[in-house]
């Protein structure tokens, strides 16, 4: 099977490139047909350590992780033999779908050689802003952006089955036209920054909206240069639930100091202690109590200092490795 | 080959008995004539009947069930609305069929965490009727939506009408409980989306469109939306094919991102226009519907930028709407026309195929004159957006010619697809159809590769045997009797 050549297709808003190039190179040829690639932690990383070792990104709030972005990309095993993984078309349901299964999964399997990535269209201004106050108000701004509807009185059993919702807060459909919804963490308190790319006779719109927003709840609305991106090596990573995100992250750092940055929309969040090294056991307890309470919903922490219990995942892995070792 | 009749087995009956003790004397189907509403699904021609259906009416039943097929050796498959069209949930090497409709409890809605909890056989527009009543939707959108299941959806990573905006099912799964055929139930992810406890690979990505070959689905996780606040859609009529892509590829780059963008060809046109389902296109054109949404002021700014694209590739006509109504008679040009395919032919088959938008002139072009020249009628309506092809073959099943030339035509197109650096399937699935168009796509290590998956969850293919990777046949107490 041959694997993927090098392109950069405008028209279908694809490209292959090799793992070395970085976000930033790619970008600048897709600029020139005002497309670009929207994910990335910092544009100066290669692509190949970018599909394997990252989920999410600021802009993963509009455009999904890493692995709905990443279309294909020629393998390779430890022992140099190379495959050819997923496609370059958006839709692909020919096979199990190991692009998805590969992406973000280290170098546990093996490495990338050439990448196909989505681009996307880029719009005539990026913009973005800062939101801070306090952390019950921004909690109330944080739910009414994200566009939850207030729901009816409900009865219960409905087709078959139990029905329960959480409390919900108003309607705020403009949070789903946002680029990115990031937060920080800090001594210093919590602060949301938000992204909006649009056309220059739309910024008034969003500007409007959300600044609006912003004041109803008593937070601060003010302009950014740019978004604070996240340590591409972070100390901890953990996902979790939307409702919780921020307050776990700002318990990990009133209990441990250092600095959280988050996505809102993702649930995911990094931490870096001021320094790492030097925690105690006392404090890995925190992480490893944190860590109990978000897989109880389906989430992880991720922490070298911390071990993890084997699991049926690790012994899946293991028994595909063994069998993919013998490939022909 | 899959198509070939189901062979002779050494049936062995006691497993019937177990069955009704799992689920109950009603809930055990044995007899010719309910076991023949089971032969096919979507794919109507290509027909293998079961040995024996079982209804569970739990998720419990059902892991018994597993268990008591693990116990005996024997082959089963697991079905619910049976829509899907590439002959996925269907019996091919006799067996088993466990039909999951009954699992239908929407278990959560959570608006806050934006997720709800599903059981596999929950209807797609019984979820969606559901979550609109708290102001949410599941985007998703196959066509089959008023009776195909969440858990055929997860198995087939069903697609839509929405895609284009919104992606596909694998987008929104969080989370999946499993048994597997060794009778372990295990969670990947949850609410929360997880992916275990350091840089993982993705197990639960594996099991969206595995096609029902590595384990059984007993809960579905999924993300939620908020209804968009409006929307407007876009019916635009173009005289001809090449005009109509060119105008294509531009609304595919606006920023505000389409939701929907589909082509309707000629063909199509015509059938619908003579129809008492016509909308008023003129029958010489294409149509192109398109559709964008939002919040209330932000979508009606997309508009003029919309029209002013149409303008620029010369529309020959153009109608709008925001109104629901009158939204749903644009959108009959589109959804009736498989519909009228069926009352002028006595069979149709709808192609799935994925191509760069960039091939799709070519492409169409290529399957008109194929077609054409083996006298068959072809009409295309599909995801051009994605540069998702679905070539609808009219045909006459009986007649063993036509038969023949449907499956001459597939081939070339398959080819001519993956020529073009396309996929064999961009939401249809592989099933029992399309395995033999595999070493199109893949090479030998490929094969090996993907087939090295089965080997760790399904290693005797006890479960769904004989889809989408050819000799995928299972060994167990009802394979064939050995001819020598």
């Amino acid at each position: 099977m041959k694997p993927f050549e090098l392109y950069y297709d405008p028209q279908d808003m694809t490209t292959c490139v090799k793992a070395d190039t970085t976000v930033r190179e790619m970008n600048e040829i897709a600029a020139a047909d005002k497309l670009y690639f929207p994910l990335f932690l910092s544009e100066e990383m290669p692509v190949g350590e970018l599909v394997l070792g990252y989920r999410f990104t600021s802009r993963s709030y509009r455009f999904g992780p890493l692995c709905d972005n990443v279309l294909g990309f020629n393998f390779v095993f430890p022992d140099g033999k190379q495959v050819k993984v997923g496609a370059q078309v958006v839709k692909n349901v020919t096979g199990f779908d190991f692009a998805r299964f590969l992406t973000n999964s280290g170098y546990r399997f093996g490495t990338v050689e050439r990448v196909v990535l989505r681009l996307r269209a880029m719009a005539d201004s990026f913009q973005y802003r800062r939101v801070s106050g306090k952390l019950d108000a921004m909690e109330t701004f944080r739910r009414e952006l994200l566009g939850s509807a207030t729901p009816p009185p409900k009865k219960e059993g409905a087709h078959g089955g139990p029905v329960r919702h959480s409390r919900a807060s108003r309607r705020a459909a403009y949070g789903q036209v946002l680029d990115a919804f990031d937060f920080v963490v800090e001594q210093e308190g919590l602060q949301f920054q938000l992204s909006f790319s649009c056309d220059e006779d739309q910024v008034q719109f969003y500007d409007q909206s959300i600044g609006e927003l912003a004041q109803r709840n008593d937070c601060a609305y003010e302009n950014l240069e740019g978004l604070d991106l996240p340590s591409p090596q972070p100390f901890v990573r953990v996902k979790t639930l939307m409702s919780a995100a921020t307050m776990q992250a700002a318990d990990l750092v009133s209990k441990l100091g250092g600095r959280a940055h988050g996505f809102v929309g993702n649930a995911f969040f990094h931490w870096d202690p001021d320094d790492g090294e030097a925690l105690d056991g006392a404090q890995l307890g925190v992480l490893e109590r944190l860590h109990r309470d978000v897989a109880k919903q389906g989430g992880h922490l991720r922490c070298e200092k911390l071990e993890y219990p084997d699991s049926v995942e690790l012994r899946w892995e293991q028994a595909l490795k063994e069998k993919w070792e013998a490939l022909p | 080959m899959a198509t070939t009749a189901t062979p002779a087995r050494l049936w062995d009956p006691s497993i019937v008995d177990d069955l009704r003790r799992i689920s109950g004397e009603r809930s055990v189907l044995t007899d010719d004539a309910s076991l023949a509403a089971y032969e096919n699904d979507g794919l109507s021609f290509n027909r293998h009947r079961p040995d024996c259906v079982v209804i569970p009416r739990s998720s419990e039943e059902l892991k018994a069930i597993i268990q008591a097929c693990k116990d005996r050796d024997f082959p089963y498959l697991i079905r619910a609305a049976g829509t899907s069209l590439s002959g996925g949930p269907v019996a091919v090497a006799g067996g088993l069929i466990v039909h999951v409709s009954r699992l239908k409890g929407i278990l959560e809605v959570n608006v806050e965490d934006q997720y709800c909890v599903v059981e596999p056989g929950v209807v797609l527009n019984h979820l969606n009727h559901e979550l609109a009543e708290y102001g949410f939707y599941y985007p998703p959108d196959p066509s089959s939506g008023y009776s195909c299941t969440l858990g055929g959806n997860v198995a087939e990573n069903a697609g839509g009408l929405r895609c284009f905006k919104y992606g596909v099912t694998a987008n929104y799964v969080l989370g999946l409980e499993i048994v597997t055929t060794d009778g372990e139930v295990v969670q990947l992810g949850g609410p929360a989306g997880g992916w275990g406890p350091s840089l993982a690979p993705d197990w639960r990505a594996l099991m969206v469109g595995s096609e029902g070959m590595l384990a059984t689905i007993t809960k579905i996780w999924l993300r939620i939306r908020p209804l968009p606040e409006k929307v407007w859609t876009f019916l635009a009529e173009f005289k001809k094919m090449e005009t109509a892509i060119e105008c294509l590829v531009e609304l595919v780059r606006h920023p505000a991102i389409p939701v929907a963008l589909e082509l309707i060809d000629n063909n199509t046109v015509r059938l619908v226009e003579a129809s008492n389902m016509a909308v008023g296109v003129d029958k010489e054109s294409w149509a192109l519907l398109m559709e964008v949404d939002g919040p209330f002021e932000l979508v009606d700014q997309y508009v003029a930028d919309v029209e002013a694209i149409f303008e620029r590739h010369k529309v020959d006509n153009l109608r709008k709407t925001d109104d629901n109504a009158e939204r749903s008679k644009l959108w009959r040009a589109r959804k009736s026309g498989n519909g009228l395919m069926g009352q002028v032919s006595p069979d149709y088959m709808i192609q799935d195929a994925v191509i760069p938008r960039s091939k799709l002139a070519d492409l169409l072009q290529a399957i008109y004159d194929a077609a054409y020249a083996e006298d068959m009628h072809v009409m295309n309506v599909f995801h051009a957006g994605d540069g998702n092809l679905h070539p609808c073959f009219l045909f006459d099943a009986r007649d063993e010619k036509q038969v023949h030339t449907l499956h001459e035509l597939g081939k070339v197109l398959m080819q001519k697809v993956i020529d073009y650096g396309g996929v064999l399937s961009g939401e249809h699935g592989i099933g029992n159809d399309k395995n033999k168009y595999i070493p199109y796509f893949f090479g030998e290590r490929e094969i090996a590769m993907q087939k090295a998956l089965i080997e760790v969850f399904n290693p005797d293919n006890q479960l769904n045997p004989e889809k989408v990777f050819p000799q995928r046949s299972f060994v167990g107490c009802c394979a064939p009797e050995p001819t020598a």
